[in-house]
């Protein structure tokens, strides 16, 4: 082509945005399946997370030129064209019915395993954990950042924790990450944002700036919670939910998962 | 687990599914291989679909990947060239040879074969001379690994 390639800051917003995409379409690798021992230590911490049905937390996605890579005809060591003929946007389906993304606009660090601040939140991952990746291997990936907190009876769950970081907690079923929240609802620390920088701390406002497409979430009366309302967007068919502190309109929790309510409790 | 893994260990790492490795691996290429992409692609967005395509492919593949040398550019920038629909005029490096100047001989001439010449990887790797080795369970730096090459020995 004629133009020449990208440089400074055009380069580094252009390769932030083509490494989210990479790693959307970057599918998790389904490992044999194990269910963790589990051992409980220490005792049981009842960590409320929301009240009065639950907290639910509203999450979002890159969401930008999904692009599924065609499976290759064969495995070889060869470089294998991956995009389809007419490089088609593959687009999820889920509920409720996703409206485009706003593209990102935010110039983000280069992503490290040790600084949470550098990972994404998309609807399927957050930064190195994976939904649907074996727990052992996915989990595996953040000790780079954090250390488990090993009080939680719950051999379902892994909670991550560290000194002025925002925790992660790991759900998991069958040895295979359900889902993955950020945040206990405690104070603003750094962490993990999504695509448009959009995280633990950011309000109302803010979110249903960034996505037209939020949806409450309501319980079994279809109702919003009153008092940790939540707010969910569906990206790569599944939900990321940002759930507010109690009465409050600021974001306490993003909860990433094919359910949109984040549990009440975890480790209960 | 460590970002300063070389790309043999990242290639592994990534063929056990860890996907920090592929960021890492991102992170270390990406840059340079849009600049050799921009060349190989009639329009920005084509250039970025090449470029991002080569990662996925590589993620998708990566438990078959033997590289020949330390560096898994060539291997990218061959994947950009095998996707490219067409030709395009002038050097086909032009824009990334400021950025293999810093790599090995070796490099060097994989990706002249590879863009220039149109081979595959494996074409590339075999009219050099390079005879591919048996995959090794751990990432091991240094002279004695680089030689790796094609499981398949293509």
């Amino acid at each position: 082509m004629d133009s020449e390639p990208p440089q400074g800051d055009d380069l580094r917003r252009l390769l932030v945005t083509m490494k989210q995409d990479v790693l959307a379409r970057a599918t998790p690798r389904r490992g044999p399946r194990r269910r963790r021992s589990g051992i409980a230590i220490g005792v049981v911490t009842a960590l409320l997370l929301g009240a009065a049905g639950g907290s639910v937390a509203l999450g979002l996605i890159p969401g930008q030129e999904d692009r599924a890579s065609a499976p290759a005809a064969t495995a070889t060591t060869e470089p294998m064209p991956t995009r389809s003929p007419d490089g088609a946007p593959v687009v999820d389906s889920p509920s409720p019915t996703p409206t485009p993304t706003p593209t990102p606009t935010a110039t983000r660090p280069p992503y490290a395993s040790d600084d949470p601040r550098t990972w994404t939140i998309s609807g399927t991952e957050v930064g190195p954990v994976a939904l649907g990746g074996a727990v052992t291997e996915e989990t595996d990936d953040l000790t780079a950042a954090f250390a488990d907190d090993s009080n939680c009876p719950n051999p379902n769950v892994s909670w991550w924790t560290a000194d002025g970081r925002t925790p992660i907690i790991v759900l998991g079923q069958n040895g295979v990450v359900t889902g993955i929240a950020v945040g206990d609802f405690s104070a603003d620390q750094p962490g993990p944002t999504t695509a448009e920088g959009l995280g633990v701390g950011s309000t109302l406002a803010e979110l249903r700036a960034a996505y037209p497409d939020l949806t409450p979430v309501t319980g079994a009366d279809g109702q919003v919670a009153s008092g940790t309302p939540a707010w969910t967007i569906v990206r790569q068919g599944h939900h990321i939910t940002f759930s507010m502190r109690p009465d409050t309109t600021v974001t306490g929790s993003v909860w990433v998962s094919d359910e949109a309510q984040e549990p009440y409790e975890f480790c209960g | 687990m460590s970002g300063q893994d070389d790309d043999r260990t990242l290639v592994e790492r990534m063929a056990r599914g860890d996907r920090t490795a592929l960021a890492t691996v991102f992170d270390r290429h990406a840059a340079p291989l849009t600049r050799g992409a921009w060349a190989l692609a009639p329009t920005p967005d084509a250039a970025r679909a090449l470029v991002e395509d080569a990662f996925v492919s590589l993620w998708d593949h990566a438990a078959d990947v033997r590289l020949v040398t330390l560096s898994l550019l060539p291997w990218l920038l061959a994947a950009c060239a095998g996707s490219a629909s067409r030709a395009v005029p002038g050097d086909p490096l032009r824009y990334v040879r400021a950025d293999l100047a810093a790599t090995s001989e070796d490099d060097r001439a994989l990706c002249e074969r590879c863009v220039v010449d149109g081979r595959s990887y494996a074409e590339a790797a075999r009219e050099l001379g390079y005879v591919p080795s048996v995959p090794t369970g751990t990432a091991r730096s240094g002279r004695a690994s680089r030689k790796a090459v094609t499981r398949d020995g293509l």
